[in-house]
């Protein structure tokens, strides 16, 4: 299994795809303290934090499905299979690589935003409880995220997994931004206890969700249940 | 004898297609064993079995006397290496960067004998060239360097001359045979290049359908194929008798049927059994060539 994650965590660490990901997402970032931010102290690092909950778990999901696909693709998962190591090890390892993907990714996207907040003031009026908070329950959905993403990478290996992927990513997105607008409807609050993209409505950098308990329950759950069921149906399935 | 490779009534459907039924086949250490048939034969699908990438629907098989269902058949993998299908390379990655991935999944401490896998496969000077500018041929040699990292005592290759232009099959021969003689690995090759596969293979199994028709040595295979008279006579015996005195090459194929290696008078022979009361009922000319061969054990018609 260490053998295994070694192979992975440097095939990811070293690959176009991750950077790519990477400097797109900051990109990303960017332009939305650009385009939101209006000279009021951390209100581009809010727009900034607002976009992160979009376009991290969009990002994180694509690399996960695309650097698993490719293994896929070009057969080369077939070079692990061969020499004897565990499906469910294999599993497990792009689990570990998603993983670290998703904390590397907060870990950029939280220096960017606080590197904004340094530039544009107010960094006093920021407190510690809701933040940690805010964070925690993020890390977990966008656990609950890469989960999901593995289990659609291995069901629909490669571009047809991202464009499902996207499409899916995409509906969150649209959904919660017009609940936003729109006031809070029950289901797509239940949405928010999973994914990343529902918590726009329900939290912020400074305001932490009610009942946050809630959330990292739901979405831990979530993701343990994806990964089983990921590795359940890796097991079994016949590759070519 | 010691077999590396031993399957035993294996089965695999997809739905409602067999594309193996009921195979045993048997690869004895050290051999080069050519697996043969036509395309859509089952031979890919056994080489995926074996592999640990899909599952059989019945029977088992066994990888140095370890049963495919026992909990160490993955030790036992760490001993084979494979090339299944198209080659499994990372495009992007040079020779060297797609040996060194390959190695940290088998966990070796060290690149040390990297450079030796790539000389051996004449890649040494490939340099900092992706494989996705490698030749089909490169492509096929890097793929048996990734295969051979580990030091594998058994080799699955599944059609490695697929698309190679001649120079790539004599290299990919010479290869084959080099390690077979020098490392003693054991050879499991799929091809339904005949020619090319009777040059280097020491055993032989013939599949069709999805079933083994025939396993057997370079050897059996050689006198199936040589050239001969056969002659079905009255009293086998009585033949036997003359051509034995005559010193002429023979081997009897079914109670009245002898296969003559040579070229006989056969007026003279005839009147010479004519003496023990014995006579010639048919007399046919065989020279059969390994598709010849291979094609009288499967019937010519096509199964697409």
């Amino acid at each position: 299994m260490s053998k295994l994650l070694h192979a992975d965590n440097n095939r990811m660490l070293r690959s176009r795809l991750f950077r790519f990901g990477m400097i797109s997402l900051m990109a990303l970032l960017v332009i939305t303290f650009v385009l939101d931010g209006e000279g009021e102290p951390l209100k581009g690092t809010e727009a900034g934090f607002q976009g992160l909950l979009l376009f991290l778990p969009m990002v994180c999901s694509f690399i996960i499905i695309l650097f698993v696909g490719h293994e896929f693709g070009n057969g080369a998962i077939r070079n692990k299979l061969i020499v004897g190591h565990l499906r469910s090890h294999v599993y497990t390892s792009w689990m570990i690589v998603g993983i670290i993907v998703t904390l590397i990714g907060m870990a950029f996207s939280a220096a960017l935003l606080a590197v904004n907040c340094a530039v544009e003031g107010g960094f006093d009026e920021l407190t510690a409880k809701p933040l940690i908070i805010v964070w925690t329950v993020l890390l977990c959905e966008l656990l609950c995220n890469a989960a999901m993403s593995l289990l659609l990478a291995v069901i629909l290996p490669g571009a047809k997994g991202a464009v499902v992927s996207f499409i899916f990513q995409y509906a969150l997105l649209m959904v919660s931004m017009i609940a936003m607008e729109g006031g809070g409807v029950a289901w797509v609050k239940t949405l928010s206890y999973f994914f990343p993209q529902g918590l726009m409505g329900v939290a912020a950098l400074q305001a932490a969700p009610e009942k946050p308990w809630m959330y990292i329950l739901c979405s831990l759950s979530a993701a343990v249940a994806f990964f089983a069921l990921g590795i359940y149906h890796f097991r079994r399935k016949d590759l070519n | 004898m010691d077999y590396v490779l031993e399957t035993r009534g294996l089965t695999k459907r997809y739905n409602h297609f067999t594309a193996l039924q009921d195979l045993s086949m048997h690869v004895p250490k050290g051999a080069i064993y050519g697996f043969v048939g036509r395309n859509g034969a089952g031979k890919t699908t056994l080489i995926r079995l074996v592999c640990g990438l899909q599952f059989p629907t019945e029977g088992s098989f066994t990888l140095w006397n370890t049963d495919n269902k026992d909990a160490k058949i993955n030790l036992m993998r760490q001993r084979m290496g494979a090339v299944v299908e198209t080659p499994s390379l990372f495009p992007y990655m040079t020779a060297r960067e797609n040996l060194q991935q390959q190695y940290r999944v088998l966990g070796l401490p060290s690149f040390d004998g990297i450079d030796e896998l790539l000389a051996l496969v004449g890649l040494a000077d490939t340099g900092k060239k992706k494989a996705e500018h490698f030749s089909l041929g490169m492509r096929q040699r890097l793929a048996i360097a990734v295969a051979l990292c580990g030091n594998p005592d058994f080799l699955v290759l599944d059609e490695p001359i697929n698309g190679l232009d001649p120079q790539g099959i004599v290299e990919v021969r010479e290869l084959i045979l080099k390690l077979n003689r020098e490392r003693n690995i054991t050879f499991l090759i799929s091809s339904h290049i005949l020619d090319e596969l009777s040059r280097i293979a020491t055993h032989y199994g013939f599949v069709d359908r999805g079933h083994m028709v025939r396993e057997m040595s370079a050897e059996e295979l050689q006198n199936a194929c040589r050239k001969c008279v056969s002659l079905k006579v009255t009293d086998a015996e009585a033949l036997v008798r003359e051509l034995t005195r005559r010193g002429i090459e023979y081997t009897v194929t079914a109670g009245d049927t002898v296969d003559v290696y040579a070229q006989p008078n056969i007026t003279e022979l005839a009147l010479a059994l004519w003496e023990d009361r014995c006579e010639i009922l048919s007399c046919t000319e065989h020279d059969e060539n390994l598709e010849g061969f291979f094609l009288s054990l499967v019937g010519g018609e096509s199964h697409e």
